[in-house]
C-alpha cells in the first residue's frame, strides 16, 4: 500500500516540475529528488516513507511561490539541503561488503590510520635505544690506570687515617660512578696513601681491547683529571672533607 | 645708559653675524632644486683642527693663499653621494671632528650637492666624472706645492666612493688611500672596474658594504671588503615601507654609522677574513694566524697593522656582525664541543650566559650542528652585550625531533674562547650529558 502512495505522489511531483509554468532553475531540484525516488524506489527502507510527503510538500511549495524573489529562492535552498542530506544518509546506509555499510568502513579505514599513528608514535618513544646505553662490561678487559695526589684543607684534617681513606675513596668511587662518559670502565679506586695533608690515590678502569681512540678521548689524562677537578670545584667551601682543587695532581700509568 | 646697552647688543650682533659669515658651510639646497634639477658646482670646505667649527671654502686654483691650509700635512677628502633631497648630509660634522682627533690633518669635505642633487640618479652618476676631474685637478696642483700623494685619503659615500675611485685612477693610483663606504650600486653592477671603484685605484682601498642588495655594490673592490652583517640587510632597520624613508637609507647609511663609530673606537668590530658569511657564521672563519701578531682586520681608521698582510693577499673578504644600536659590537665566542656519542646527531646550539645578575643568550639556529664523534664541532656565538666574569653557563641542544626519543647528547668536553678580549681566560666543562630541548647549567671552569 505504501509503495502505491508513494509512486503516486512521485508522478504528482514530477508532474509539477513538468508543468510548462515553471521555471528551469527551480526544476531542478525537483528532478532530482524524482530520480532519486525513482532509483531507489524498489528498496524498502523505511525513511524513505517519511521522506516521500515531504517531497510532495515542498514540490507544492515551489509551485506555489514560482517565480517570486529571493526568500522563496533560500526556502528552496534549504529544502534541497535537506534532501542532499537524506540522499547522503541513504548513500552511507548502503551495504560495501559483507554487512558493513559505508559509514563503518569510512569508520574503519579513520580508526586503522589513526591506531597506525599512535601504534608508531609509541613504538618510536618506547623504544629509546641509541646505541651509547649499551655495552658489555665483561668484554672491558684491559685495564688503565691514573695516580695522583690532592691535599686536604688543613681545617678539616683529623687525625682519624682509617675513617679519612675511607671517606676519599667512597668520594671519588662517587665521582667516577656518577660519571657519564666514565662510569662504564671505570673499576675501583685506592687511596694509597695519606700522610700529613696530602693523600695518593690510584684510580683504575677497564676497556675493550679495542682502545686506540677510547684513551685518546675518554680516557685520557686530561678527562680523567678533568671530571675530578670539577668535582673538586663544586664542592661547598664549608665541608669538613674539602679538597683543595688547585692542589689535584694527576698522571697516567698506562696499563 | 640705554644708548650704551643698545650698542653693546648691537656689536654683539655684529660681531656674530661677522663671524657666522665668515665660516663657508655645505650648500643647503631648497626643497624645489631636485626638481628642476642642478648644474655642477665643486666646492671643498676645508676644516682643520684650528677650524673645526667653522668651515672654509678652499679655492681651487690659489689655494696657497689660505693660511689654515697646510700642503706638507696628510689630507683627507670626504665626498658625499647622491642627494635626492639636496639636504646637506648629516654627518659632515660628526666625520670632520672625528677625523681631526685621528691625526693633524687637513679635511676637504667635497661639496658637489649642486650636481648630486637631481631627482633624476643618471644625472647625479654623470656628474661624478665631473667631480672627479676637478678634485684631481686640485690634487695635482697640491702634488706641485709638495704634498705627498702617499698621504692622501680619500673617503667616498656611496656614489663618492665612485668618485674617489675615479680620482684615484686618473692619478694612477699613486693616491695613498681610498675608503669607500657601501659604493653605490645602481649603474655600476657589472661595468668594468675602470668604471667603479677597484683595488688598483689607490696604494690601499678598504670598502665597507652595508645594502648590497639595494643602493649598494655587490662584490669585492678593494684590498679589503668589510662585509656588515654579511653587506645585506642591517639589524633594526625597517623591513616594511611603512617605515618612511628609513626604509630606502637605513641599511646604506649604515655604513657611515658603523664608520664613525668605528673612528670614534666606541665599537670594536673586528672582522674575519672567510668565504661567506654563512661559514663565517657557523665559526668556520676564526682563525687570524695570518696576521700575526696582529689580531684579524678591525675597522677604523688605522689599518697599518694589517695593510702588508692585506696587500700581499691581494683581495681579502672580511665579516662581522654588528646589533641595531650603537655601539654596533657584538661579544663573541667560540665554542668547541666534542662528542662521544657513537652515531651522527644534528642540532640548534642555545647558550646562555650569567654573571649573578643579568643573562645573555645566544642562538646559533643559522645551520644545524653536527655532532659526531671525537670530532670537534665548532660555532660561533654572539652576544649582543659583554657579562663578565661568567659565574655560570647553561647550555640546550634544540633537535626538532617531534616524535620519538628524547635523544642524549654527551659531550667530552665544551670550551669557550673569548674572541675579543684574549686576556680573558677560555672556560671548560667535562663530562656533560644532557637530553635534547632540556637545559643544563654548569659553572665554567678554566681551561688545562
Amino acid at each position: 500500500m505504501s509503495v502505491v502512495l508513494e509512486l503516486e505522489s512521485l508522478k504528482a511531483a514530477c508532474d509539477n516540475n513538468n508543468d510548462p509554468g515553471d521555471q528551469g532553475n527551480e526544476v531542478i531540484p525537483g528532478n532530482g529528488s524524482c530520480t532519486y525516488h525513482i532509483g531507489s524506489g524498489t528498496d524498502e527502507v523505511s525513511n524513505l516513507l517519511s521522506t516521500t510527503p515531504q517531497a510532495t510538500e515542498n514540490n507544492g511549495m515551489q509551485h506555489e511561490v514560482d517565480g517570486v524573489d529571493a526568500y522563496t529562492d533560500s526556502q528552496t535552498e534549504t529544502s534541497k539541503w535537506r534532501r542532499e542530506l537524506l540522499s547522503l544518509k541513504t548513500e552511507l546506509n548502503e551495504v560495501v561488503v559483507w554487512n558493513l555499510k559505508l559509514w563503518m568502513v569510512i569508520l574503519l579505514v579513520v580508526f586503522t590510520i589513526a591506531l597506525v599513528i599512535g601504534i608508531s608514535l609509541i613504538v618510536c618513544a618506547v623504544i629509546d635505544d641509541d646505541g651509547d646505553e649499551n655495552y658489555d662490561k665483561s668484554s672491558f678487559v684491559v685495564k688503565r690506570f691514573f695516580r695522583g695526589n690532592f691535599t686536604l684543607d688543613n681545617s678539616s684534617f683529623t687525625s682519624d687515617r682509617e675513617m679519612l681513606q675511607v671517606h676519599y675513596a667512597s668520594e671519588l668511587t662517587e665521582v667516577y660512578s656518577s660519571s657519564p662518559a666514565l662510569e662504564r670502565y671505570f673499576s675501583n679506586v685506592t687511596i694509597n696513601h695519606l700522610q700529613d695533608t696530602t693523600a695518593q690515590f690510584t684510580l683504575q678502569f677497564m676497556m675493550p681491547s679495542d682502545h686506540e681512540e677510547l684513551v685518546r678521548y675518554t680516557l685520557s689524562l686530561k678527562m680523567v683529571r678533568n671530571v675530578l677537578f670539577q668535582h673538586l670545584n663544586d664542592q661547598d667551601t664549608g665541608d669538613p672533607f674539602y679538597i683543595i682543587p688547585t692542589s689535584l695532581r694527576m698522571e697516567g700509568e698506562y696499563t | 645708559m640705554s644708548m650704551r646697552s643698545f650698542l653693546t647688543l648691537m656689536s654683539i650682533f655684529m660681531l656674530c653675524k661677522g663671524e657666522d659669515s665668515e665660516c663657508d658651510n655645505f650648500t643647503d639646497l631648497d626643497f624645489h632644486e631636485p626638481f628642476i634639477g642642478t648644474n655642477l658646482d665643486v666646492r671643498l670646505l676645508l676644516y682643520t683642527r684650528a677650524n673645526l667649527e667653522c668651515g672654509q671654502e678652499l679655492p681651487h686654483h690659489n689655494f696657497t693663499q689660505e693660511p689654515l691650509f697646510d700642503v706638507t700635512r696628510p689630507t683627507t677628502f670626504v665626498i658625499h653621494g647622491y642627494r635626492p633631497t639636496g639636504a646637506p648630509p648629516i654627518w659632515i660634522n660628526h666625520i670632520v671632528h672625528l677625523l681631526a682627533a685621528q691625526k693633524d690633518m687637513n679635511i676637504l669635505v667635497v661639496d658637489w650637492n649642486r650636481g648630486a642633487c637631481n631627482l633624476n640618479y643618471f644625472t647625479a652618476v654623470a656628474n661624478t666624472r665631473g667631480t672627479a676631474m676637478n678634485i684631481t685637478g686640485l690634487i695635482e696642483s697640491m702634488e706641485k706645492e709638495g704634498a705627498s700623494l702617499d698621504s692622501i685619503h680619500l673617503i667616498g659615500v656611496s656614489l663618492g666612493a665612485h668618485v674617489a675611485g675615479f680620482i684615484g685612477a686618473i692619478l694612477g693610483g699613486r693616491v695613498g688611500r681610498i675608503t669607500g663606504l657601501d659604493p653605490a650600486g645602481p649603474m655600476f653592477a657589472g661595468v668594468p672596474p675602470e668604471d667603479r671603484l677597484d683595488p688598483t685605484d689607490a696604494q690601499f682601498v678598504d670598502v665597507l658594504h652595508t645594502d648590497m642588495n639595494s643602493f649598494g655594490l655587490r662584490g669585492t673592490h678593494g684590498h679589503i671588503d668589510f662585509y656588515a652583517n654579511g653587506g645585506l640587510d642591517q639589524p633594526g632597520c625597517p623591513k616594511t615601507i611603512f617605515s618612511g624613508k628609513s626604509y630606502f637609507v637605513c641599511d646604506h647609511q649604515r655604513s657611515v654609522f658603523l664608520y664613525l663609530c668605528a673612528l670614534n673606537h666606541t665599537c670594536n668590530l673586528t672582522a674575519y677574513p672567510c668565504s661567506s658569511y654563512s661559514d663565517f657564521l657557523s665559526g668556520q672563519c676564526l682563525q687570524c694566524e695570518t696576521f700575526k701578531p696582529a689580531t684579524c682586520p678591525v675597522l677604523g681608521y688605522d689599518m697599518s697593522p694589517w695593510k702588508d698582510t692585506l696587500l700581499r693577499l691581494g683581495q681579502t673578504r672580511a665579516y662581522f656582525s654588528t646589533t641595531a644600536e650603537l655601539p654596533y659590537s657584538k661579544i663573541s665566542y667560540r665554542v668547541d664541543l666534542v662528542t662521544w656519542n657513537q652515531f651522527l646527531r644534528w642540532g640548534v646550539v642555545i647558550l646562555r650566559l650569567h654573571n649573578g645578575k643579568n643573562v645573555i643568550e645566544a642562538q646559533m639556529d643559522n645551520k644545524l650542528l653536527r655532532f659526531e664523534q671525537y670530532t670537534s664541532s665548532r660555532l660561533l656565538a654572539q652576544f649582543d652585550e659583554d657579562l663578565y666574569p661568567i659565574q655560570k653557563i647553561s647550555l640546550r641542544i634544540v633537535t626538532g625531533n617531534v616524535i620519538g626519543p628524547r635523544y642524549k647528547i654527551r659531550l667530552l668536553r665544551i670550551r669557550i674562547t673569548p674572541l675579543e678580549n684574549p686576556n680573558r681566560a677560555l672556560m671548560c666543562r667535562y663530562d656533560i650529558i644532557l637530553e635534547e630541548n632540556a637545559e643544563v647549567s654548569f659553572k665554567p671552569l678554566p681551561c688545562h
